[in-house]
């Protein structure tokens, strides 16, 4: 059988690579998809943890992941469409409508 | 299931079937007027409440939910809290035909996630909560796509809230992974594998801290607050946040008291940080819904510092803060409601120049609201500030509680120089505002709440 470690480094990896998948991608689906490696890190080191302490609460864990996620990134997903149907464009750099105003003198 | 156990859901069956009918009634073959839709929602948002009044108090249901005083004060308050926003969202014209059946009914499943989420036993069915809350609001910062900004606003939030996500979950899979449970009673007995333990309530901290705007993780706040429809800002601005508060004030102090030490200097971080920080930033910003951002960001800060405190004192504390800082926010933010022009919202200081004069009861709660969110007796923020501090000092963090004053008395230069333009001689030419009755008896009623609770804390202290 596979030591829980191993599992649980891989899934950290999984997770970590997700983070920088985020932080480094600037197209909107590309951060989507980071997102969800992300989850499957998560879901990954639920199964190991279900496995190893046999017990069903890491496999409903995941199901419950899977499930609201998808519903999660399904309107992630229409507003990334809305966005590109609206604003022209999946950049997140060119969405720099709003941000602070501090010119105006004091009142 | 018992017969108990349906008496304690009883709300959240109120919240679902509420939200089921409005839809339905929204493809119901005869037109169904917006007025009836939304005493409809209304009216299941006061069965919710009143259902709490049942409750066999504190009683667990399965595992999953527990009901005591706490979820029972902050249930029916959220539900109060929804229907001033429903009220508000009817009488504010630049959304003024869309408030239908979606709109309605995306508030009232919003709100079942936040009384999902503050009732969990269960680091999962927090989790649950935690999206059902945050899903429908993607949808209404969105709204009206067409508006400025709009689109850019949810499509971050979008982005954010699914980080968040990402965290919480990892922290709550770490969780079972060190103990082999995500229940919240039976990790809070666990003292094996304390490490991996005090990195997995980390986690679930940053998660939650997304949502809060605590400093490092507070990108997302000013542009949502901006981007939002003013009565969704004000949804934003008071319940959601105080839902994820509440959750993180069961967590650390009444289950998890022993990881909560590991996590001390982590919460002292945060609260210097977000105090500091939040206050820096609002200090020269000119767009008003902006500088409300980031001054809920420095109440943040003040609540963590009654956090970090840890006594029951500062639990109490961050209670009775939280609340009365959505209570502020509801306030403030309802009046920039009422405030607003005909197509969208007024945004910059200056379009709100000499308005207080014009609208003397607007004027005068944005008054009491402002001079409360600045700590100024006998208005609840004084009260809510005096424990939460008191309870610092009483801990021994009586640093922390010197910079929280401090920046305290550095908020006051940015709370006046709001209402220095409201009630400034000269008048902004976008002309006067058109308000309906109900906003009006909204603010006034939010006012004396504020004022009430400041004279008499006894009234929510005494529920807790």
């Amino acid at each position: 059988m596979i030591p829980l470690s191993h599992s649980l480094t891989i899934a950290a990896l999984l997770f970590v690579l997700g983070l920088a998948i985020i932080l480094l991608r600037r197209e909107l689906l590309f951060i989507l998809m980071g997102l969800e490696v992300m989850f499957n890190g998560v879901a990954l080191t639920a199964i190991a943890a279900g496995q190893y302490w046999n017990n069903p609460d890491g496999q409903v864990l995941t199901i419950f992941l899977m499930v609201v996620t998808a519903a999660e990134l399904a309107v992630a997903l229409i507003l990334v469409w809305l966005a590109f149907e609206h604003l022209k464009t999946t950049q997140v750099d060119m969405l720099t409508r709003l941000k602070d105003d501090t010119k105006g003198g004091a009142p | 299931m018992h017969s108990a156990d349906l008496i304690s859901l009883a709300p959240f069956i109120a919240l679902i079937l509420g939200g089921l009918t409005i839809l339905a009634l929204g493809v119901w073959p005869k037109p169904v007027s917006t007025q009836i839709l939304t005493m409809v929602a209304i009216a299941f948002l006061f069965l919710g409440a009143v259902a709490t009044l049942f409750w066999d108090a504190p009683h667990e249901v399965n595992g999953m939910l527990v009901t005591d005083n706490l979820s029972r004060l902050f249930t029916q308050f959220f539900m109060f809290g929804t229907a001033v926003i429903i009220i508000l969202s009817s009488g504010y014209t630049p959304i003024k035909n869309e408030v239908r059946e979606e709109y309605l009914s995306l508030l009232l499943f919003s709100t079942l996630g936040m009384t999902l989420l503050i009732a969990s036993q269960n680091l999962m069915m927090a989790f649950v909560g935690l999206e059902i809350l945050t899903v429908p609001l993607f949808a209404l910062v969105a709204w009206q796509p067409a508006r400025n900004g709009a689109i850019e606003g949810g499509v971050k939030y979008a982005l954010l809230a699914g980080f968040a996500a990402a965290f919480f979950l990892y922290g709550t899979a770490l969780a079972y992974t060190s103990a082999g449970t995500i229940d919240l009673t039976v990790l809070g007995a666990v003292t094996t594998n304390a490490e991996l333990l005090a990195i997995s309530v980390t986690l679930i901290l940053v998660g939650v801290g997304f949502k809060l705007a605590l400093i490092p993780f507070h990108m997302w706040a000013p542009d949502i607050y901006q981007a939002a429809p003013a009565p969704i800002t004000a949804l934003f601005a008071s319940i959601a946040k105080v839902a994820a508060l509440v959750f993180l004030i069961r967590l650390l102090c009444m289950q998890l008291q022993h990881i909560w030490e590991a996590l001390l200097p982590l919460i002292w971080m945060l609260a210097v940080a977000s105090m500091v920080a939040g206050n820096l930033l609002a200090l020269h910003q000119q767009n008003l819904k902006r500088l409300l951002a980031y001054s809920s960001i420095a109440h943040l800060g003040y609540i963590f510092v009654a956090l970090a405190a840890g006594n029951s004192l500062g639990r109490d504390a961050a209670i009775y803060y939280a609340l009365t800082y959505a209570l502020m926010n509801l306030g403030t933010f309802a009046v920039i409601t009422a405030f607003t022009r005909h197509d969208q919202d007024r945004q910059d200081l200056e379009e709100f120049r000499g308005l207080g004069r014009r609208h003397p009861v607007l004027g005068i709660a944005m008054g009491v609201c402002l001079l409360a969110l600045a700590g100024v007796p006998p208005t609840a923020g004084f009260i809510a500030k005096l424990i939460a501090f008191g309870a610092a000092i009483e801990a021994g963090h009586t640093i922390l509680a010197i910079i929280a004053v401090l920046n305290t008395a550095l908020a006051f230069y940015y709370y006046l120089r709001i209402l220095n333009v409201f009630y400034d001689t000269n008048e902004t030419n976008l002309g006067a505002a058109q308000y309906s009755q109900g906003t009006l008896i909204i603010v006034v009623t939010i006012t004396l709440l504020i004022i009430a609770f400041g004279i008499f804390p006894e009234w929510v202290l005494g529920l807790i």
